[in-house]
């Protein structure tokens, strides 16, 4: 009578083992390794502006363990924001779907500044704030609650049918029916926009640290372009990359942990 | 008693029912078929007090409907909140009135003894539909509201589900409606049919009562009145 406790995606099978998928996860980022070390040895592009890989380790090791200072600057920039902005945003998209007069107010106001590209918004919010650490987190903070509030309406406009019906007819108190039912519920369908938050929040993060900052991985990268570092500007690149890459992990992990009851849960099908 | 008298409803200025009148006596589970579309669920969600009616007045036990007066509810859309188990999904809304060993028994005779600590992933479609059924009764001791509660399910699960059913309306007998598109399963499982005729609006037609021997039939029986019912509603709905 039960069905089975969980599914393989169909990408995966198609793979076969996981020591298999793991070959071809791998074969990617080595193919282009290979690639850019036989560009830089060949001497394809002039090696001031594509050093080859051995040069980009040379300087991770000049710059040793410093880098750390601009990594933990950078990511508690993003936390930092990431988290107001996340607390800002749902609490917004909560309220609105909450109460039909919030939702006609607030949504006049996202859908003003929505469209306006939150990169474009930085200069303006280093005039008022200056080069301060306030500001950048002001910037990532308003980015990201805007993407969330969006996200949070469109979560609860998700909810199955069946759910919302039988919370309703079942007479359950409004606040049991958002807290128990509609917000867990709710939760799964966050998971995407959670992401693009955090992938905005990064983006923000670097911008302001290009335009001032004296530490962060963006002020690093802005530094080796006025000295013509290329080196350190590529290793700035993959940290960054790799800083990107950690925390979309933990969030999907915790997404998977907090949605273990969710049949889509543990990745999509392709 | 559910009582609809002279029940009209427009949704966003169209209109879907027109005259709708229902009785449904204590301890009577009426059938109420129609085709996709014609009005069934709105009908449900009238009585359940999602909807106001038009015109026309709906009463339960003589009180106006309103949200929570009936709350066993089933659904053909799954309505199980994924993150508890079964057994939490049943006592979210069970009478608190009621000896919890009520449940240890309810559970036994729906077959989810065994499934009381799965979530509703680990379940099959059928078992979530018992699962659901479960909740319903637990949730109310008089009423049964039930929109198309099979119509997902494959042959044979349905008619697992069909016994099973009436086998409740024998042990733990509850005032009821159920929508259905299937005549064959209104004639099995209800004393009394309403079909509802045409689509936006749609009316209900004269209530047929199903004969006391046919009721009494298992529900994988072949009978020729079974046929003859089945028929009349279908030009009657047609």
């Amino acid at each position: 009578m039960r069905a089975a406790k969980g599914t393989r995606p169909l990408a995966q099978r198609s793979l076969g083992s996981s020591g298999g998928r793991s070959v071809w996860s791998l074969a990617g980022p080595l193919a282009t390794l290979l690639l850019w070390w036989a560009v830089a040895r060949l001497r394809l592009v002039n090696p001031l502006l594509l050093p080859s890989p051995e040069r980009v380790i040379l300087a991770a090791q000049d710059i040793g363990p410093r880098i750390l200072v601009h990594v933990v600057a950078t990511l508690l920039r993003i936390l930092t924001g990431f988290v107001l902005g996340c607390t800002i945003g749902v609490s917004v998209g909560v309220v609105m779907q909450y109460s039909r007069r919030a939702y006609v107010l607030l949504d006049g106001i996202i859908e003003t500044f929505r469209p306006v590209p939150p990169v474009a918004a930085v200069p303006f919010f280093i005039l008022i704030f200056g080069f301060s650490e306030l500001g950048k987190v002001v910037i990532v903070t308003m980015g990201v609650s805007l993407v969330m509030a969006v996200t949070t309406v469109e979560a609860f406009e998700r909810v199955p049918l069946g759910i919302m019906r039988w919370g309703l007819i079942s007479g359950l108190d409004r606040r049991v029916l958002f807290r128990r039912v509609l917000l867990p519920a709710a939760i799964p369908e966050m998971r995407g926009g959670v992401r693009i938050s955090l992938a905005l929040a990064i983006t923000l993060v670097i911008v302001s640290e290009f335009l001032g900052a004296t530490a962060g991985v963006g002020y690093l990268i802005s530094v080796a372009k006025v000295t013509l570092t290329t080196p350190t500007l590529l290793l700035a690149m993959f940290v960054l990359g790799w800083l990107g890459w950690f925390l979309d992990r933990v969030t999907r992990f915790l997404f998977n942990h907090w949605t273990a009851w969710d049949s889509r849960a543990g990745g999509a099908l392709l | 008693m559910i009582e609809m008298r002279a029940v009209s409803v427009d949704l966003s200025s169209r209109p879907i029912l027109r005259d709708v009148n229902l009785q449904v006596s204590s301890g009577e589970l009426v059938g109420l078929v129609g085709r996709s579309g014609s009005g069934k669920s709105t009908l449900l969600n009238l009585i359940a007090g999602l909807y106001t009616p038009t015109s026309g007045e709906i009463k339960i036990d003589g009180e106006p409907a309103r949200p929570g007066l009936i709350r066993g509810v089933v659904f053909q859309e799954e309505s199980l909140l994924g993150w508890l188990s079964a057994i939490d999904n049943v006592l979210f809304t069970a009478r608190s009135e009621a000896a919890s060993g009520e449940w240890g028994t309810l559970l036994k005779q729906l077959g989810l003894e065994d499934a009381r600590d799965d979530l509703p992933k680990q379940l099959s479609t059928g078992m979530r539909k018992r699962v659901e059924l479960a909740r319903a009764l637990a949730a109310d001791a008089m009423y049964l509201l039930a929109d198309e509660p099979f119509g997902t399910l494959d042959a044979v699960t349905r008619r697992d589900l069909w016994a099973l059913w009436k086998n409740l309306q024998i042990t733990t007998p509850r005032t009821g409606i159920l929508c259905t598109h299937d005549p064959e399963e209104a004639v099995r499982l209800c004393t009394v049919i309403y079909p509802l005729k045409g689509s936006r609006p749609a009316t209900t037609g004269k209530p047929i009562r199903i004969p006391d021997r046919v009721t009494a039939l298992a529900v994988d029986s072949a009978d020729p009145e079974i046929t003859l019912l089945r028929n009349r509603l279908l030009s009657e709905i047609a």
